[in-house]
């Protein structure tokens, strides 16, 4: 395979990955928790697309990001509650939210998958020269960093970016300056929830087979980028994202073709290294700001 | 004396079974300045964090023009029009000076003023104009407490809860700080000033109060200043 090829490949996978990411650590910031059922958000996208086959495109596009955010929505009510828990308590509550979601899917769904039949024609290629390129990498990089451009915009921009940045940043400091708590949560989880929908129309086209665990898989990495990349804020984990994104496509080449099954084993030994020099993340400095007086 | 616009009335507040303060009451009419100083411990800054909602009481009451705020958030309270000055400051290192500013401007009730209060405040705190680009951050320590105060300002506040704003400044900066919390108090706010320097807090404020092991033991005006050996006795029991 080219280098570009495997390039492009390798920056398709990582705009997803930094999308997923991003979704984790805006709910991340704001309630310092780590939302274990986040997957699950792409899964009951992929099954809405799958239950609504044969409506029209539009039609389908809106009700997954409709349900999808709802559910995101919902999830915000059940941990609202434990705003003021442990880290470990709150940890706990999002893997019983994730199982009970999972088990769920098992239950209506079956354990066998279902085919999601969305925009397939995108998985061909055009070819420009020796590159293959399928169109829905090229939507997967193009969405991708529309995506994060308008993230950016939002928080950098934008009055309730600020308010935002400012209560993951300091939480009550926030409050007593008059950022609205309740509010600025909800958003983040409606963000959260518009970015998952937005992985699934693309994870939809690669994988079209939905399973109770279709979100799952794709979440581990992604909470693997953002621990990598740095927890606490937003710009190194979604960086974090994209680099496992990145490296995957890129070891899954390098690897010689016996040892493809360890790509696995051998992404993770990098991540154990990686937090092993730098526990804080890759992409966060080993010092803050000193205190001034 | 005007109507009091911030009343706590046998205020309680615990950690745990531990109490932080035991049974306080004070008053802050418009325009007056009322010190809160005492050891370590006392109880000064967990009072300013329950005036402000932070802290919910476990007895008595903290009324603002009369209408009880002990149960509301800190967000809500902070458009009712109290600002807090924490202690350490807790400006946003990684924002720029303006973008704190910008959030100041959350704790107003309305957008009218808000220009003249920003102008007012840049004027007060010229440094704050001066480097309205720079990461907070990189501030100096009086300058970034100068941004705190400033951030509190343009919220348009009507009771300015201050939490050892002297803390770690070099004497000049402090001088600068009192003369504008001089004309803050002229412009008729109320403001609450917790302070470690007792000295400093009798001579300027209308009435200081001197908290020690979680109660209110003594109260000294501006006349008090000289009188040293009440002060040491209120702090050393």
């Amino acid at each position: 395979m080219s280098l570009v090829q495997l390039l492009i490949d390798a920056t398709a996978l990582g705009a997803v990955l930094a999308l997923v990411a991003m979704g984790i650590a805006l709910v991340f910031g704001v309630m310092r928790l780590v939302n274990f059922a986040y997957g699950e958000l792409i899964t009951v996208g992929a099954y809405t697309l799958m239950l609504t086959k044969g409506w029209p495109i539009v039609l389908r596009v809106l009700a997954s990001f409709g349900v999808v955010i709802a559910l995101s929505l919902l999830m915000e009510l059940v941990f609202r509650p434990l705003r003021r828990a442990t880290a470990a308590t709150m940890l706990v509550a999002t893997f019983a939210v994730s199982f009970l979601l999972q088990n769920m899917f098992l239950l209506i769904f079956g354990p066998q998958g279902e085919t999601i039949e969305f925009l397939a024609p995108l998985n061909r290629a055009i070819e420009i020269g020796d590159l293959r390129i399928r169109w829905i990498t090229i939507v997967a990089i193009v969405l991708g960093a529309a995506l994060l451009g308008f993230m950016a915009w939002l928080l950098g921009k934008t009055s309730v970016g600020l308010q935002m940045r400012a209560a993951a940043a300091d939480f009550d400091t926030a409050r007593i300056l008059g950022v609205r708590a309740g509010r600025v949560i909800a958003l983040a989880f409606v963000l959260a929830g518009f970015l998952a929908a937005a992985v699934t129309l693309v994870l939809a086209v690669q994988r079209p087979l939905a399973t109770p665990t279709y979100g799952f898989f794709i979440l581990v990495p992604a909470l693997v980028g953002v621990v990598v990349g740095g927890l606490g804020k937003l710009v190194p984990a979604t960086l974090g994202g994209f680099g496992i994104g990145f490296m995957t496509v890129i070891l899954g080449d390098v690897l010689p073709s016996g040892s493809r099954v360890f790509l696995n084993s051998v992404l993770f030994a990098i991540v154990i290294i990686v937090l092993l020099v730098r526990p804080d993340g890759l992409f966060i400095g080993r010092t803050g700001v000193a205190e001034r007086v | 004396m005007s109507e009091p616009l911030l009343e706590l009335d046998h205020v309680k507040v615990s950690y745990g079974t531990v109490p932080a303060v035991r049974d306080l009451s004070l008053e802050v009419a418009p325009g007056e300045v009322v010190g809160l100083v005492g050891p370590n411990g006392a109880g000064k800054s967990t009072t300013l964090a329950a005036i402000m909602g932070l802290q919910r009481l476990a007895g008595g009451d903290i009324k603002l023009d009369g209408i009880s705020i002990a149960k509301a958030q800190p967000d809500d309270i902070a458009r009712r029009g109290i600002a807090l000055v924490p202690e350490g400051r807790h400006i946003y290192a990684d924002f720029t000076v303006e973008d704190n500013l910008r959030l100041g401007l959350l704790g107003r009730s309305n957008r009218q003023g808000a220009d003249r209060d920003l102008e007012w405040a840049r004027r007060l705190f010229p440094v704050i104009a001066d480097s309205s680009k720079r990461l907070a951050g990189l501030l100096s320590g009086g300058q970034q407490q100068q941004l705190a105060i400033a951030r509190a300002l343009v919220s348009a506040p009507r009771v300015l809860l201050l939490d050892e704003p002297s803390l770690g400044l070099a004497p000049s900066v402090v001088d600068t700080l009192f003369d504008a919390l001089a004309e803050i108090r002229d412009k008729g706010v109320a403001i609450l000033l917790v302070e470690q320097r007792a000295q400093l807090t009798v001579a300027f404020a209308d009435r200081t109060h001197v908290l020690r092991n979680c109660d209110l033991v003594l109260t000294l005006g501006p006349e008090d200043v000289a009188d040293t050996e009440q002060m040491t006795q209120a702090y050393f029991g």
